[in-house]
């Protein structure tokens, strides 16, 4: 049998079934994998006392020092892991949210899902005395947040800049009801609360990412069974239905899905924003396709945080920044690029 | 009937009126309220000139390093917010503008504290030096952008605003950050507060409101003709680009004179500049009083508020205003009434 096979397009025999592969999309997967490892060993190499990359590659692979091993181990990796953990989530969630809207600026960090999934974590951690950090509770403000948003916009496909205003609007109300919250505590009392708020990882430990991996990991099969009705629905939501997709089914599992993907993405180091948004902005300039696969935005959200983070430990030097203030910086400047190139689309 | 030189109609002239009653009673609750045991007759009988009450030490500096500065001030920075919220909503002909949202209060804190880091200011004027640069900077990009982006998109400017106060505000946190400076301190008044108003600010701020004020007025004809279109006005004489650089210079200083005073306030001057164009549609310079008055109203009820509602602690009445602010955003963006500037009436 003779098909033709589309061009800029990888073939792969496996038995009787052909897998047809993208040949940008996965060079452009396999570059972003390259960069985030190669962040990694620099960013665990990047600290108070010096370490070479060599000598985190060997302490990583059992061979370095003892000191290197507890340098490595406790104070840097869970850092560094909590990172990429939550670039990763960022990345995921804001490629779904903006696809499901099609609304390039619609993403959790920007519509308030965020906001409200970190509101939740400082009023459990100021006004119950847990003793542990209480990353559980985030999802229960962003979806108290994306209850919100959807009661007040019914259509946010049809809304556009309406949609993000109203979402700015809300992650503002829960912003200020967070620092009311904390308004009631003396700064000393609030401690590594206040800096959390502004997006910082300097404290992430384990316990708080290793759950949340977990929990990503298991939801990794539905992302999968998602990306191909997900990849149908810019199409439109009639043409999706035409094409066998249970719209509504799909949008609602899409919708739960990117809300608990941001909110377990914000628990690690706070509400970080920006982030979200930028991502699959990269991915899809990065395929010259408009809308790139999850992995994609997954791993260009991992790669951004981690370079923020990375790039505000080295400006700041002996400092302790926030990574959040860095991707605010950015984020800010990426935004006013983007609405000032979007001129015809008015609202 | 008295025949004034204003022509007002007479339900304005009654709103004046209430407002004023208002806020007189709001004045004196909040010289009558806050720390301390003294309630409103020590502090009535105080200024009444009663001999026991002004032997009275305490209450003398009570009434003077706390209750008075803090109530001129929330009259100051109301005031002045609301007038370069009228102001920047006529110039850009968009209902949702006031410095806030449009990011021209986070370029003058971001001033404020590169002139405190780099430069180690320590007086009211250095402080309104900086921050009058900082807001200058924020002011320019945003209506710089707001005339790039046309009349046409009125939310697309307060997202252009919410890209600026990100990148200003990440500056200025950075910059404070890194420099360990009073977080404390700075962190209360990062937010907004009135709580560490002292008289002698409000000695230096209160001039350079009125010269603001002043020119707020001497643009107002010109303004409100502009609100047909830049050819328009142009057609009946009127020097656009100079009525702009008017505006830039007037919000410019109000901006500056509240972010000195009480740090950065958002949502009041978009409160009150709404409310007082559904008052007066049309004529400009009406329209500015009653801004003026609504926002004098809000902020002192807010911070009158913001001393009771968590005693004994105190809560910044930037964080109140935006958990009333951001509702009535909402509502306002929801019905549409964005749109009616747009709307040749």
């Amino acid at each position: 049998m003779n098909t033709s096979i589309p061009s800029g397009v990888w073939r792969l025999q496996l038995g009787k079934a052909t897998v047809l592969l993208h040949r940008r999309t996965w060079l452009m997967t396999l570059l972003m994998l390259i960069t985030l490892l190669l962040l990694f060993v620099l960013s665990v190499s990047i600290g108070s006392a010096d370490m070479s990359m060599r000598e985190v590659i060997a302490t990583l692979g059992g061979q370095g020092s003892k000191l290197h091993e507890i340098m490595v181990y406790k104070i840097r990796l869970p850092r560094v892991t909590g990172v990429v953990v939550a670039g990763l989530a960022m990345g995921m969630a804001g490629c779904l949210i903006q696809t499901l809207v099609r609304n390039r600026l619609a993403t959790p960090d920007m519509v308030g899902v965020n906001e409200g999934a970190s509101l939740a974590v400082i009023v459990f951690a100021l006004y119950l005395t847990l003793g542990s950090w209480p990353w559980w509770a985030s999802p229960l403000g962003a979806a108290l947040a994306a209850v919100a948003l959807f009661v007040l916009c019914r259509r946010p496909g049809e809304q556009g800049y309406l949609f993000i205003i109203i979402g700015i609007a809300i992650s503002e109300l829960f912003n200020a009801v967070g620092e009311f919250a904390m308004s009631t505590q003396p700064l000393t009392h609030l401690g590594s609360v206040y800096l959390w708020t502004m997006g910082h990882f300097a404290h992430v430990s384990y316990q708080t990412t290793q759950p949340i991996t977990l929990i990503l990991l298991a939801l990794c099969p539905l992302m999968a069974l998602i990306n191909r009705p997900l990849a149908l629905l810019r199409f439109g939501d009639a043409t999706a239905r035409n094409l066998g997709v249970n719209v509504p089914l799909v949008q609602l599992g899409i919708l739960g899905l990117a809300i608990l993907v941001a909110s377990l993405g914000t628990a690690i180091g706070g509400p970080v924003i920006f982030v979200a948004m930028a991502a699959p902005i990269l991915a899809s300039w990065l395929t010259r396709d408009n809308l790139a696969p999850i992995w994609l935005a997954a791993l260009c959200g991992a790669v951004m945080l981690m370079g923020s983070d990375i790039l505000v430990r080295v400006l700041a030097q002996p400092n302790e920044i926030p990574t959040g203030i860095m991707t605010r910086i950015l984020g800010g400047f990426l935004l006013l690029f983007l609405l000032i190139k979007d001129r015809q689309w008015s609202d | 009937m008295v025949k004034t030189a204003i022509n007002l109609p007479t339900h304005q002239w009654a709103l004046l009126a209430t407002g004023a009653a208002l806020l007189t009673a709001l004045l004196m609750l909040s010289m009558a309220t806050g720390a301390g045991v003294y309630g409103a007759a020590q502090v009535f009988g105080y200024f009444r000139g009663d001999a026991a009450l002004l032997a009275d030490d305490k209450l003398a500096m009570i009434i003077h390093t706390l209750r008075m500065p803090r109530t001129l001030a929330a009259l100051l920075v109301g005031g002045s917010l609301a007038v370069a919220a009228s102001l920047l909503q006529s110039a850009t002909r968009n209902p949702l503008a006031e410095p806030g949202l449009l990011g021209v209060n986070a370029g003058a804190v971001m001033g404020l504290v590169i002139g405190l880091i780099y430069f180690g200011v320590e007086s009211t004027q250095g402080y309104l030096v900086w921050s009058s640069a900082g807001a200058l900077l924020g002011n320019l990009v945003v209506l710089g952008i707001g005339l790039m982006l046309g009349q046409a998109s009125p939310l697309k400017l307060i997202l252009a605003g919410v890209a600026l106060s990100a990148v200003f505000g990440g500056l200025s946190n950075y910059l404070l950050l890194a420099n360990q400076t009073a977080l404390e301190q700075f962190r209360f008044w990062n937010l907004g507060s009135l709580s560490a108003s002292e008289l002698d600010a409000v000695r230096i701020i209160t001039p350079v409101v009125l010269v603001a004020l002043g020119l707020a007025a001497m643009l107002c004809r010109q303004l409100t003709l502009m609100q047909m279109g830049d050819s328009q006005a142009k057609a009946l004489g009127i020097h656009t680009t100079r009525v702009r650089i008017g505006v830039l210079v007037a919000s410019t200083l109000f901006t500056a004179c509240a972010i000195s005073l009480a740090g950065p306030i958002g949502f009041v001057g978009f409160l009150a500049a709404y409310c007082a164009r559904l008052v007066e549609p049309v004529k400009l310079i009406t329209q500015m009083v009653f801004s003026a008055l609504f926002g004098m109203l809000f902020l002192l009820a807010a911070d009158i508020l913001a001393r009771w509602v968590i005693q004994p602690f105190e809560m910044p009445v930037g964080t109140l205003l935006a958990v009333i602010g951001a509702p009535v955003l909402i509502a306002i963006v929801l019905r549409g009434g964005f749109r009616s500037l747009l709307t040749v009436r």
